[in-house]
């Protein structure tokens, strides 16, 4: 006689198809700026102000201009061949160092040093979507690597929102392993349609910082939208704060792909839309090195699970 | 994971450089965007999804130094900084 463990009875549902992940309505939750200077953005704005200023300088002209060599290739390749493409930093490199992190936007953005269960160390990027939570990618959190020390949930996160270099304008705290969130589309296989995370904080240590919105929006409200992101890249000084802007290249119900310039450390940072001054995420960053880079896409249960979080 | 890249970073006098940031910049398929910390002694290791070419940049303070290299079970390589 065979013991049938599972309740017949128990009601089951046909799992969700990937496209209806994504909805038709617009699901968005509302950033905070926290507690003291704030940069805003002025009406109809939809890049950060220092990139308006940029585009403006750009537009009409700032003095004299060094030759556009963007499009020529290093010597050395007349002679080996080209190198393996890079394509994480997409064209020109036109990334803005932001050294005001101690206002609102920037302060919200996180450098994060992750050390992983075999001690190694790596660097990474949160964001605060509310007072006690930071939302990172999933690998910043649990790494797969199977059959090694290092695979699963990393051992801790040490965590400095705003940090310009060496300063710490909110100091620095270390997120233990059993304060870390993902999803089991993550945990158990190293899907990147997934790869989202959480630092859950004892402490509402975004009341000072703000945070980010984030919204779930349709395929229509997104495309043609300016996407913004900041983070911690490894290929600039240690510890600086960088960001860019670039267009939707493509949308997928679980993914968005762009060509902001990124490089290794940024993985996590939150990739947001500005609409009417306020700022929502719309994506984790998680991925480039090969076409354009991509995030994972704040779809309907990435938004369910970003608000059960925050709590 | 199919692969795995082990290396060592030194400055230009052959020394180890401990928190050099060391990245998969490339490769033949989408890559975590997250940088490795070398330890004590310039060392690092990456597990790679795949079999292929993957390029490798480290950057120190000032200095980066980049290589490209073809896995297949393992590989090893050496970044000098400056």
């Amino acid at each position: 006689m065979s013991h049938d463990t599972i309740n017949p009875h128990e009601p089951v549902a046909p799992e969700t198809e990937p496209a209806d992940e994504v909805g038709t309505d617009e699901l968005s939750e509302g950033p905070a700026s926290g507690e003291g200077t704030e940069e805003r953005v002025a009406d109809g704005l939809d890049m950060e102000p220092v990139a308006a200023a940029m585009a403006m300088a750009e537009a009409f002209g700032a003095g004299e201009q060094a030759p556009d060599t963007s499009g020529l290739r290093p010597i050395g390749e007349a002679t080996y061949g080209p190198p393996v493409e890079t394509e994480t930093v997409q064209g020109p490199d036109n990334r803005v160092h932001i050294t005001t992190t101690g206002s609102y936007p920037w302060r919200v953005h996180c450098s994060l040093i992750i050390t992983a269960n075999d001690g190694t160390r790596w660097i990474g990027t949160g964001w605060f979507n509310g007072p006690r939570s930071i939302i990172t990618a999933g690998h910043c959190v649990f790494i797969h690597a199977p059959d090694t020390p290092r695979h699963g949930w990393v051992r801790s996160i040490q965590v400095m929102p705003g940090r310009n270099g060496a300063s710490l304008p909110f100091g620095s705290f270390v997120v233990p392993r059993a304060q870390l969130r993902s999803v089991h589309g993550w945990t158990s296989s190293p899907n990147h349609e997934f790869d989202y995370g959480a630092m859950l904080l004892t402490e509402p240590k975004g009341d000072q910082t703000g945070w980010l919105g984030f919204a779930a929006w349709p395929d229509a409200t997104l495309q043609g939208r300016t996407l913004n992101l900041s983070g911690y890249p490894g290929d600039k000084p240690s510890g600086t704060q960088w960001y860019h802007w670039s267009a939707v290249a493509a949308l997928s119900p679980r993914k968005v792909y762009y060509t902001l310039d990124t490089a290794g450390g940024q993985s996590g940072s939150g990739v947001y839309v500005i609409q009417d001054g306020s700022r929502y995420a719309v994506a984790i960053h998680a991925y480039g090195g090969s076409g354009s880079n991509s995030g994972t896409r704040i779809n309907t249960p990435v938004f369910d699970n970003l608000k059960l979080w925050k709590g | 994971m199919t692969g795995r890249i082990r290396g060592i970073v030194l400055d230009a006098d052959g020394g180890p450089v401990p928190d050099a940031r060391v990245a998969l910049e490339a490769g033949p398929v989408p890559l975590p965007d997250v940088a490795l910390l070398t330890g004590e002694d310039g060392t690092f290791s990456f597990d790679v999804p795949q079999e292929g070419e993957y390029a490798v940049v480290a950057h120190g303070e000032g200095t980066s130094a980049r290589a490209v290299v073809a896995v297949r079970a393992a590989a090893r390589i050496e970044l000098v900084l400056g």
